[in-house]
């Protein structure tokens, strides 16, 4: 973005507001002609004119922005990675079902008999789920999974820096990266929205506005947040022991 | 006694013509307000946030809402302001009635509607045009504008019916009060009154559902009907009262 393009729209208003005050400062009096009739209808037409080039500015889209993503991600229910770690330890589900969440795998060599998780931040709570195999492989096999983060209907789940994972020996570090994400979303003005498909935002109370029987949350817009699982796969044989923010839980 | 016979239609089209130039200040003080709301939309509308241990996500949400309801707000002035003392001496110079003066007025208040309704639904083109350029976050939405054709009607039509209703209302509270001053303490305190009595005996908010009975149409024609129908009513009431303050000489 250059400076003429972040500089230019407080010129222009600061300008106009400059040109205001001198056409009322100069007029007699601050009642009704502050300036002749002629002079403020040209002023009129002049502003019109230039609501016109704003409109024809925007809709060529003549100065692009960054990213802009599309909205319409639909999201089945609301999913945490606390939720998976339930249905894994106290349902009939299987990690295989959750193979759309996965983030990233890595394998690495167990030499040793004993793992050690830590976490770089140590105060960050990610349930983990360790699952030993039933053969003694000497393979630490490490997928992260990441329920997605949805803005708007707008899924920015891959925005968000990856979860991080270290090894060395016998210590497995888990490394997640703060991430502080800003957005600007239009949103239409309230003579759009009264006349649009979905007006129920207009006619809801305060109450159930954003949380619906249906999490129609998503549709009237607002924020939901992902988060992350670990699922470990050890050889058998082998103890693990953790930091004591992660939540480790064992699975057959 | 005049040997010109003058027709009401032209009397009205003089006055109209008359206040459309001496009433221009009024198109000064429009801009100035949506300057003003395109400022305060350009530079950062609501918010919000959500966070958790490793992530904190913040969006700006950036709309012109702000410009049509501060119309609104101008149009309502507006409208009372016409009705006053000071505009009327104006018109001294001209052969008028009450009707013709009234009819002119309405005249007026259409075409500052239609002014103002159009300059509202453009300046949020304005805004947006304004964030896109400034902002340097990531936009998650395209446009939020109109998606549909009846959406987009709705779009240019609704705020131009909105300031229309706000000019009738105005006009309407001005006469009133020009019949008798006293209105000025009787038209907040009856209000507020309706309110509280409201509330204590369990019943509808008068003062909440007339609002309600505009903001949610959904439907553009009904919404149409609504407007246009309490438009000449209170038009109508306005000529009606003005018909009973004594003649000025």
């Amino acid at each position: 973005m250059s400076v003429v393009g972040v500089l230019f729209p407080l010129f222009f208003i600061f300008g106009c507001l400059v040109f205001l005050f001198f056409l009322m400062k100069k007029g007699k009096g601050f009642r009704l002609r502050v300036i002749d009739g002629r002079k403020t209808y040209m002023l009129l037409a002049t502003y019109i004119v230039i609501l016109f080039i704003s409109a024809g500015v925007f809709v060529l889209n003549l100065f692009p922005t960054a990213a802009t993503f599309d909205g319409g991600a639909e999201v089945d229910g609301i999913l945490h990675a606390g939720d998976i770690q339930d249905e894994l330890i106290y349902g009939d589900g299987s990690i295989a079902s959750f193979d759309d969440y996965i983030g990233n795998k890595w394998e690495f060599d167990l030499e040793t008999d004993h793992l050690n998780i830590t976490e770089q931040m140590n105060d960050i709570y990610m349930p983990i789920i360790i699952e030993e195999k039933e053969e003694a492989d000497g393979i630490l096999e490490v997928t992260t999974y990441r329920t997605p983060t949805v803005l708007e209907g707008v899924d920015i789940t891959d925005e968000l820096d990856p979860v991080g994972i270290s090894f060395s020996s016998d210590t497995l570090e888990v490394m997640v990266t703060y991430n502080n994400l800003k957005y600007v979303s239009f949103e239409p003005e309230f003579t759009t929205i009264q006349f649009s498909a979905d007006s129920s935002i207009m006619t809801h109370s305060e109450d159930d506005k954003w949380i619906d029987e249906d999490d129609e949350w998503f549709d009237t817009g607002r924020i939901y947040l992902g988060d992350d699982l670990l699922y470990i796969r050890i050889p058998k044989g082998v103890k693990v022991e953790g930091s004591e923010t992660l939540d480790i839980e064992y699975i057959k | 006694m005049s040997l010109t016979n003058v027709k009401l239609g032209q009397i009205v089209k003089k006055q109209y013509v008359f206040k459309c130039r001496s009433y221009s200040g009024m198109f000064l003080s429009l801009m100035g307000l949506q300057l003003l709301a395109i400022l305060l939309s350009g530079t950062g509308g609501s918010g919000s946030s959500s966070g958790n241990d490793y992530l904190n996500v913040g969006v700006t949400y950036v709309s012109a809402s702000n410009v049509i309801v501060f119309t609104m707000i101008w149009a309502l002035i507006s409208a009372i302001l016409i009705t006053t003392k000071v505009y009327k001496e104006e018109e001294f110079t001209f052969i008028t009635n009450r009707l013709s003066n009234n009819l002119a007025n309405m005249g007026f208040l259409v075409t500052c509607s239609v002014i103002g309704g159009v300059t509202a639904y453009l300046s949020s083109f304005l805004v947006r045009a304004i964030v896109q350029m400034t902002s340097r976050t990531t936009f998650l939405s395209d446009h939020g504008l109109a998606t549909s054709v009846m959406e987009s009607i709705g779009a240019f039509s609704a705020p131009i019916l909105y300031v229309l209703l706000c000019c009738a209302v105005g006009y309407f509270i001005g006469t009133l009060v020009q019949l008798h001053r006293s209105f000025i303490i009787i038209l907040p305190v009856g209000l507020l009154s309706m309110s509280i009595l409201s509330e204590r005996f369990g019943i509808k908010n008068i003062t909440l559902e007339i609002p309600n009975f505009y903001f949610q149409e959904s439907s553009l024609l009904l919404f149409f009907i609504k407007v246009i129908v309490t438009v000449l009513l209170l038009f109508g009431g306005a000529i009606m009262l003005s018909n009973q303050q004594e003649v000025k000489v």
